[in-house]
């Protein structure tokens, strides 16, 4: 067996057969004007730019994957809205802290109290407990925890302070 | 004989029938020996062939005659043909192998050619495909290239690997 076999021009004849008139049955099928009444016209064409050979390289490979990839884009979603509902809510949270402050604030407005009498009453109730003039510097937040004092009554307050 | 010009006219002017009877008579016998040196056998090869002819004729109107007409064809056939071949080993069909005496009278064949289909069955599909067709039809590597959707460089290398394979099969079937 030589390395030349395969140039033997003989091993290139077509070694196959059909069916005699084979062919012309072929053209006879598809010829005639009723192949559209008999196969149909335009229905799911085969376009030439997208066409592809089946199980074909890169686009068997995405086959592949793509349960995979469904599945991990799943949970890249579900991370990402549960990160951005944290980082919604934690920035609402920041925001509420001014606005409960200062509807405090209004509150006691309404009661007609300002903000320096509320701090002299607070500062006179510590300093009673603990004189320290570091307790002089106090700021809004003791303030607020000061005034949800169980017990502490705006009402009362306003009554027992109300200069008429 | 009409060329891939005047038959996208016929279609342009909504002669279809017309351009398909060309188009069936241009290149039905070419695509059923593409198919049937893939299945070996006259039925299934007849099959395939309906189906191609049947998707080309469905997909004419959307063919947009950017490519050549027979590049075309040869695409949807390869298709086919690589559609059989994944269901038939699926369905554990009998081998190719043991299908190349399935129609006896149907093989005109000698010794050596039948060796020489054996040796070309023990390649993969791709490869066998691209084996077929340059080796018995002589498409050009930039033509093979547009059907089967592959670089030219990968075609020669494909080639010369299933060379080597069917050269070395051949010896051992011939020895």
């Amino acid at each position: 067996m030589s390395e030349e076999t395969l140039h033997n021009p003989h091993l290139k004849k077509n070694p196959f057969t059909v069916p005699t008139g084979y062919f012309e049955q072929v053209e006879a099928r598809w010829s005639g004007q009723d192949i559209r009444a008999v196969y149909g016209f335009g229905e799911a064409p085969p376009r030439e730019d997208t066409e592809t050979l089946p199980g074909k390289g890169r686009g068997r490979f995405i086959r592949l994957l793509k349960p995979q990839l469904q599945l991990a884009a799943g949970f890249v979603l579900l991370f990402g809205i549960g990160y951005l509902l944290l980082v919604m809510t934690g920035r609402n949270k920041e925001e509420q802290m001014p606005a409960d402050e200062l509807s405090v604030l209004n509150e006691w407005s309404y009661w007609g109290l300002d903000h320096r009498t509320v701090s002299d009453l607070v500062l006179d109730d510590f300093l009673e407990e603990d004189p320290s003039p570091d307790m002089t510097d106090l700021d809004v937040d003791e303030l607020l925890d000061y005034m949800n004092y169980p017990g502490f009554d705006l009402a009362n307050m306003d009554l027992n302070t109300n200069n008429k | 004989m009409n060329s891939d010009k005047e038959l996208r006219a016929w279609c342009e002017s909504g002669e279809y029938e017309r351009a398909f009877e060309d188009i069936v008579h241009q290149y039905s016998q070419r695509l059923y020996w593409h198919i049937r040196k893939m299945v070996l056998v006259h039925d299934d090869a007849d099959d395939i062939l309906q189906n191609t002819l049947l998707k080309a004729w469905t997909g004419l109107p959307s063919f947009r005659w950017e490519s050549r007409l027979f590049t075309w064809l040869y695409r949807i056939a390869t298709n086919e043909v690589l559609t059989f071949l994944n269901k038939n080993k699926s369905l554990n069909e009998a081998p190719l192998e043991d299908r190349v005496d399935a129609d006896p009278h149907l093989f005109s064949g000698d010794s050596l050619q039948k060796a020489l289909q054996l040796a070309i069955l023990k390649l993969p599909a791709k490869q066998r495909l691209v084996f077929n067709m340059r080796y018995f039809d002589e498409i050009r590597y930039e033509d093979m290239s547009r059907i089967l959707g592959t670089s030219v460089g990968a075609l020669k290398a494909s080639y010369h690997h299933a060379t080597a394979k069917v050269q070395e099969t051949l010896k051992e079937l011939l020895l």
